[in-house]
C-alpha cells in the first residue's frame, strides 16, 4: 500500500478511539457498551475472512462458542485462573479454526460455507448433549467475579475498559496484518484467486491461516464474554448467531477496517431501542439488513470511506494540477 | 467470483448520497441517544422498583406475555392497597427475547440503568439461571420462576435467590407415582430436548424404578418438531402401557394430535408432564381429550377462580399457571417488603423464610434451606368445555416438602450453629 | 431390544416416503435456482411456512380444500416472482453472496411480518374430512392424508421432472444449468427463464408447507429448520442435480426414519454429520456439477 492509502486510512482511527473510550457514556447503560466491543470484535475477525479475503463462512459461532466455552469450562472444572482460563479459551479456537478450517477449504464457494455451518452445528449438539459436562442448554455457571490486578470486573465501566484494552490490541494487529505482505496475499486471493496462484501465491494457505486468525478473534471476543456475563449457553453456537455476525459486517461495511464495530453498535443499539417500542423488532433488522445489501452494498463505514477517498481526490486534483503526483 | 465494476473513487458526492449516508448512519446509531428506552409504567420518580425479565418476543413469546400482565395486575393491587413503605411500586418488564445472553442483558440493563430494587420473572431454565449471575453478586432478591432444578441447589444457589415455581423433580413426584399407581407400569417416554424435557426425564424414571416399573426407553425431539411422525414406529412398538410426553406448546399439540392419528390413544394411556393451556385454548381441547396432564394452577380451582375471574376481566383471558406464578411472586415480595419494613436484603430474606402465604391457590410456603416454595400440584384430565376456558377436570390435588429433593441431597448444610451454610 | 416387527418397520418405511416426499419438493427447487441462477435461496423455508399460513387463512376464508391447495402456492409462487424481480435481481453481477444474504434478510421480515398478522401461537388447523381416518394398506393402517402426501407430492415431482425432461422450455433450463452464457448467447432471454424457475421452486416450496399444514399446524418459525435439513439433501444430492436433490431427499427421508426406530438421540445431528462425509468424500454432492 503506498503512502496516499495509508494516509486515508489513518485517520479512522484517530476519530474511532476517541469515540470508543467515551463510549460507555454515550450509550443507555455501560454494559452494552461491552457487548459492543465483543462483538465488535468477533466481527473483526469474522471480517478478516470475508472482507480481505472473500470467504463467507456460516459457521464462524463454533469460535466464538469455543473461546466462551473453553474459558468457561477451565474456570469451572479446573479452577483455572482467569488469565490461564482466556488463554485456554483461546488457544480451544486456535484449534478448531486450525481443524475446521483445514477440512473446509478443501471445497469452494457455497460447499465451503455449508461445512462450516455443519461444523458449527455438530458443535453446538456437542455442547446440547453433554449436558452433566457444560451444562446443556441449562448453560455453564459457576464462574466468579474476577479481579485482576485488583481491579473488579462485576463493575461495569470496568468490564468495559478490560475489553477495550483487548480490542485495541486486537485492532491493532489487525491493522498490523493487514498491511503486511499476508494481508496483501489475502486480498490477491479475495480478487482473484487463480490469478494469485499463478503469481506464486500459495491460495490454500493463504486462506487457511486467515481462517485461523479470524477465529482467533473470535476465541478471544467469547472469552471476554465469559467473563462479562458468567453465564455460558448453548445459544452462543446455534445458528443465529452466525446471521448476527453477517448482519453486523453488512451493515458496517465488508471490507472496511471498521465496519465490524460501528455494525455492532448499529445492530445492537437498534436491537436495544426497538425492543422496547416494538417487540417485533427482528422486522426491522431484516429490513435493514435488505437496505444495506440491496443499496448500500459497501455498508456504513464503506460508504464514509468513499466519500472521503473522493473528497480527497478532487482536492488532491485541485491542488496538485500540473505538480504530477502520479497515480 | 464475479464482481460489479465499482469506479466509485472518482464519482461526484451528490446530495442525495450525502442525505443517504448521513441518514443511514444518524438511524443506526444516533437515534438511541436521544430517546430513553423504557417500557416503564411510571407513577412517579421515587417508586420501588421491580425489574421483570420476560420473553416477549422470540419462540417463548406467549410465556413472556404473561409475565408482563400478571406482573402488572400485581402491581395495580399493590398500589390500590396503598403502595409499600409510602412509595409506589413500578415494574419494568424487559424483552430477553428468550435466550440467555438476552436475559443476561436485559438483568445488566435493569440494575445499571433502571436501578430496580429487586428482580422477579425469567421464562426459561437458562434465562433465570443467566440473571441469577447478575443479581447475587450485587445482592439482589430474585425471585426466579423458572421451572428448574439447579436453582436451588448448591452451587447455583445464593441466599438471594427465591424459587417460587414448581422444580421439575416436584411434578415428576406427583405426576409419575399417579401414573404407576394408576395407569400401568411399562412406560415410554417422549421428550423435548432440552433441560425441561430431561430434567423431567430424570425425575420421573426414578420414581418409576421406586415404582419398580419398567422403562421401555426414550425418544427425544428437537425443540420446534413439527413432524412426529419419525419417532410414531418406535412408540406404537414399544409394548408400553403408558407413554409420557414431556414438551410445551406447539411441540405438546402437534405430538398429541399426530399420536391420535396413528391410533396411539387406543393402544395406551398418554400423560403429559405438564399441561400448556395457552396453546390448547388456541387449538380446542379435543387434541388433549383422554389423556392427563400436570399443572402447578388450574384457573377454574376454587381456590383459584377469584383472582382468575379478575385477571380475565382486566386481560380478555383467564391466567395461566406462569401467569399466576409470577403474580404471586410479585405479591408475596412486596408482602414481604410491607413486613420487613425495609428494602434491606437481609430483613426481606428474614421476612421469606418460612412464611406462608396463600394468593392464588392453596396455601405455600418458603423452605428456609433453598428458598423453594413448597406447593400443591394438580392432576388434570381433559373433559368437554362447559364453556370456552373450562377444559379440564382435577383429578387430583397434591403437594408437601416430600415432593422435593431434601436440602442435604441439593448440597445445603448446616454449620455448627445449625444454620444454613450460604456460599453466596 | 424389543419387538420391531416388520409392520413396525414398514411403518417406518412409509413415514420415510412422506418425508422424503416433502424434502423432495423443498430440495428440488433448491436446487434448480442454484443450479440455473447461482442463488442460495434461505428464503426458502419462509416460503414454505407461508405457504402453510395461505392456506390455512384461504380454508378459513373459502372453506374448500382442494381449490386452497392449488391457489396458495400459487399465489406465494407470485410472491416469489416479485422478490426475484424487485430484489435478486439487481444483485446479479455482484458479490456471489449478495443474492445469499438478501434471502437471509427476507427470512426476518417475513417471520415478524406473519408474527404481526397472525399472533406468535400460529394456528392450528384440521385435517380435511374426505381425508381422514385411517387407510387399510393391506398388511397394515396408515392414516390417509399421509397417503395424500405421498401421492400428491409424487405427482408434482412427476410433472415438474417431465417439465424439464421433455419441454423446450425445460431444455433451457437444463442447459442453463450446464453453461448461462452459452444459453444467452443463443439469444434466449434467460433472464425470463431465471423468473420463472424461481417462481416454481418456490411454489412447490409453498406447496410442501401447505401440504404438512393440516396435520401440524402452522408457527410463524416453521421454516427456519427446515431450510437447513433441505440444504443438506441438496448438498447431498448435488446442487443443480434435479434427479441428485430428489433421490437425496429419499435417502435422508429414510435415514431419519430408520435412526428415530432405532437411535433416538442421533435425532438432528446425523444430517450435518452425513453432510459433511458427502462434502469432503465427493467435491459436489452425490449427482453435483461444480
Amino acid at each position: 500500500m503506498n503512502n496516499e492509502t495509508r494516509k486515508t486510512k489513518d485517520w479512522q482511527f484517530w476519530i474511532a478511539i476517541p469515540i470508543l473510550i467515551i463510549l460507555p457514556f454515550l450509550t443507555p447503560y455501560h454494559a452494552i457498551a461491552t457487548n459492543i466491543l465483543i462483538i465488535g470484535l468477533f466481527a473483526t475477525g469474522f471480517n478478516i475472512l470475508l472482507g480481505y479475503t472473500g470467504l463467507l463462512s456460516f459457521g464462524h459461532a463454533s469460535f466464538y462458542g469455543l473461546g466462551a466455552y473453553g474459558t468457561g469450562l477451565l474456570i469451572v472444572k479446573l479452577n483455572a485462573p482467569m488469565w490461564t482460563a482466556m488463554a485456554g479459551g483461546v488457544l480451544a479456537a486456535t484449534l478448531g479454526a486450525w481443524i475446521i478450517g483445514y477440512l473446509a477449504l478443501r471445497r469452494s464457494d457455497v460447499y465451503f460455507s455449508l461445512l462450516t455451518l455443519a461444523f458449527s452445528q455438530i458443535l453446538y449438539f456437542l455442547a446440547f448433549q453433554f449436558r452433566s459436562f457444560t451444562g446443556g442448554d441449562d448453560g455453564l455457571r459457576g464462574i466468579p467475579v474476577f479481579k485482576p490486578l485488583g481491579i473488579d470486573l462485576g463493575q461495569a465501566l470496568n468490564m468495559y475498559y478490560f475489553a477495550f484494552a483487548f480490542f485495541i490490541a486486537m485492532a491493532y494487529l489487525a491493522r498490523v496484518l493487514l498491511r503486511s505482505p499476508l494481508g496483501k496475499a489475502m486480498r490477491a486471493v479475495k480478487e482473484n484467486e487463480d490469478r494469485a496462484i499463478a503469481c506464486g501465491f500459495n491460495a490454500q494457505r493463504v486462506k487457511l491461516i486467515s481462517f485461523i486468525i479470524s477465529g482467533v478473534y473470535g476465541g478471544v471476543a467469547g472469552a471476554l464474554f465469559t467473563l462479562h456475563t458468567r453465564h455460558v449457553g448453548t445459544d452462543l453456537l446455534y445458528w443465529t448467531m452466525n446471521g448476527e455476525v453477517i448482519f453486523v459486517s453488512i451493515v458496517g461495511g465488508v471490507g472496511t477496517f471498521f465496519g465490524p464495530i460501528v455494525g455492532s453498535a448499529a445492530f445492537l443499539l437498534i436491537h436495544d431501542y426497538l425492543q422496547v417500542i416494538f417487540t417485533r423488532w427482528e422486522l426491522v433488522v431484516g429490513m435493514v439488513l435488505l437496505f444495506f445489501i440491496l443499496f448500500f452494498n459497501q455498508g456504513i463505514v464503506g460508504a464514509i470511506e468513499n466519500r472521503v477517498a473522493s473528497y480527497r481526490e478532487k482536492r488532491a486534483l485541485r491542488v496538485g494540477s500540473g505538480q504530477g503526483k502520479g497515480y | 467470483m464475479n464482481r460489479r465494476d465499482k469506479g466509485s473513487k472518482g464519482r461526484n458526492w451528490t446530495r442525495r448520497e450525502f442525505l443517504r449516508t448521513a441518514g443511514a448512519t444518524t438511524a443506526a446509531v444516533g437515534a438511541t441517544l436521544g430517546f430513553p428506552p423504557v417500557l416503564k409504567y411510571a407513577l412517579g420518580s421515587t417508586t420501588i422498583k421491580i425489574g421483570v425479565p420476560a420473553a416477549l418476543s422470540g419462540t417463548a413469546a406467549l410465556l413472556g406475555t404473561e409475565f408482563r400482565d400478571a406482573s402488572i395486575l400485581a402491581m395495580e393491587q399493590v398500589n390500590a392497597e396503598g403502595g409499600l413503605l409510602g412509595r409506589k411500586v413500578e415494574v419494568i418488564v424487559r424483552d430477553t427475547a428468550g435466550t440467555a445472553q438476552g436475559a443476561s442483558t436485559r438483568a445488566k440493563e435493569m440494575i445499571e440503568s433502571d436501578k430496580v430494587d429487586f428482580m422477579c420473572g425469567a421464562n426459561l431454565g437458562h434465562e433465570g439461571l443467566a440473571v441469577n449471575e447478575q443479581t447475587y453478586p450485587r445482592k439482589m432478591v430474585f425471585m426466579c420462576n423458572t421451572m428448574s432444578d439447579p436453582i436451588t441447589a448448591i452451587p447455583t444457589f445464593s441466599k438471594y435467590t427465591f424459587h417460587p415455581d414448581i422444580a421439575p423433580y416436584m411434578l415428576g413426584n406427583v405426576m409419575a407415582r399417579f401414573a404407576a399407581k394408576n395407569l400401568g407400569k411399562r412406560w415410554y417416554f417422549l421428550i423435548a430436548d432440552y433441560a425441561f424435557g430431561w430434567q423431567n426425564y430424570e425425575g420421573f424414571s426414578k420414581i418409576l424404578k421406586d415404582e419398580k416399573g419398567e422403562n421401555l426407553g426414550v425418544s427425544p425431539h428437537p425443540l420446534g418438531t413439527k413432524d412426529f411422525s419419525p419417532y410414531i414406529g418406535k412408540v406404537m412398538g414399544s409394548g408400553a402401557d403408558v407413554l409420557i410426553t414431556i414438551n410445551i406448546g406447539f411441540d405438546q399439540v402437534n405430538s398429541w394430535k399426530q399420536l391420535r392419528e396413528f391410533g396411539a390413544f387406543e393402544k395406551m394411556k398418554i400423560m403429559a408432564a405438564l399441561f400448556q393451556p395457552g396453546t390448547i385454548w388456541a387449538v380446542g381441547e379435543d387434541v388433549v381429550m383422554g389423556g392427563y396432564g400436570g399443572a402447578t394452577f388450574y384457573w377454574e380451582a376454587p381456590e383459584t377462580k377469584s383472582i382468575s375471574d379478575i385477571f380475565e376481566k382486566r386481560f380478555g383471558r383467564p391466567p395461566t399457571d406462569d401467569a399466576l406464578s409470577q403474580y404471586e411472586s410479585v405479591r408475596e415480595l412486596c408482602d414481604a417488603v410491607k413486613r420487613a419494613k425495609s428494602l434491606d436484603s437481609e430483613k426481606i430474606i428474614g421476612a421469606l423464610e418460612g412464611h406462608k402465604f396463600k394468593w392464588a391457590k392453596t396455601e405455600e410456603q418458603w423452605r428456609a434451606c433453598d428458598h423453594q416454595a413448597i406447593q400443591d400440584i394438580y392432576i388434570l384430565k381433559a373433559k368437554k368445555a362447559k364453556r370456552k376456558y373450562d377444559v379440564f377436570d382435577i383429578v387430583d390435588r397434591i403437594g408437601g416438602e416430600q415432593l422435593t429433593r431434601t436440602c442435604e441431597e441439593q448440597g445445603h448444610k448446616k454449620d455448627a450453629k445449625g444454620k444454613w451454610i450460604r456460599y453466596q | 431390544m424389543f419387538h420391531i416387527t416388520l409392520r413396525i418397520y414398514l411403518l417406518q418405511v412409509f413415514i420415510g416416503l412422506s418425508l422424503g416426499v416433502i424434502y423432495a419438493m423443498m430440495a428440488s427447487g433448491l436446487s434448480l435456482i442454484f443450479g440455473l441462477m447461482r442463488v442460495v435461496n434461505f428464503a426458502h423455508g419462509s416460503f414454505y411456512m407461508l405457504g402453510a399460513y395461505t392456506l390455512v387463512y384461504l380454508i378459513s376464508l373459502i372453506g374448500n380444500f382442494w381449490i386452497c391447495l392449488i391457489v396458495a402456492p400459487i399465489m406465494v409462487g407470485i410472491l416469489g416472482i416479485l422478490v426475484e424481480v424487485s430484489g435478486i435481481r439487481r444483485l446479479y453481477g455482484t458479490e456471489e453472496f449478495n443474492p445469499l444474504l438478501l434471502t437471509l434478510g427476507l427470512n426476518y421480515v417475513f417471520v415478524d411480518i406473519i408474527r404481526i398478522l397472525f399472533g406468535l401461537g400460529g394456528i392450528g388447523s384440521s385435517v380435511p374430512g374426505a381425508l381422514d381416518g385411517m387407510v387399510n394398506l393391506g398388511f397394515m393402517m396408515f392414516p390417509r392424508y399421509r397417503l395424500f402426501i405421498i401421492v400428491a407430492g409424487a405427482a408434482v415431482l412427476f410433472l415438474v421432472w417431465l417439465f424439464i425432461n421433455r419441454t423446450n422450455l425445460g431444455m433451457v433450463v437444463r442447459a442453463g444449468t450446464k453453461d448461462n452464457e452459452m444459453v444467452q448467447m443463443l439469444g434466449i432471454n434467460i433472464r425470463l427463464v431465471w423468473t420463472l424457475v424461481f417462481g416454481l421452486g418456490i411454489t412447490m416450496a409453498a406447496l410442501s408447507g401447505a401440504l404438512i399444514a393440516p396435520i401440524t399446524g402452522t408457527i410463524p418459525e416453521m421454516g427456519m429448520f427446515v431450510v437447513i435439513e433441505s440444504f443438506v439433501v441438496v448438498v447431498i444430492g448435488g446442487m443443480g442435480s434435479f434427479a441428485g436433490s430428489i433421490l437425496a431427499a429419499f435417502l435422508v427421508g429414510q435415514v431419519i426414519a430408520i435412526t428415530n426406530l432405532f437411535y433416538p438421540q442421533a435425532g438432528t445431528v446425523a444430517i450435518f454429520v452425513l453432510m459433511v462425509v458427502v462434502l469432503l468424500t465427493k467435491e459436489a454432492g452425490l449427482f453435483g456439477e461444480r
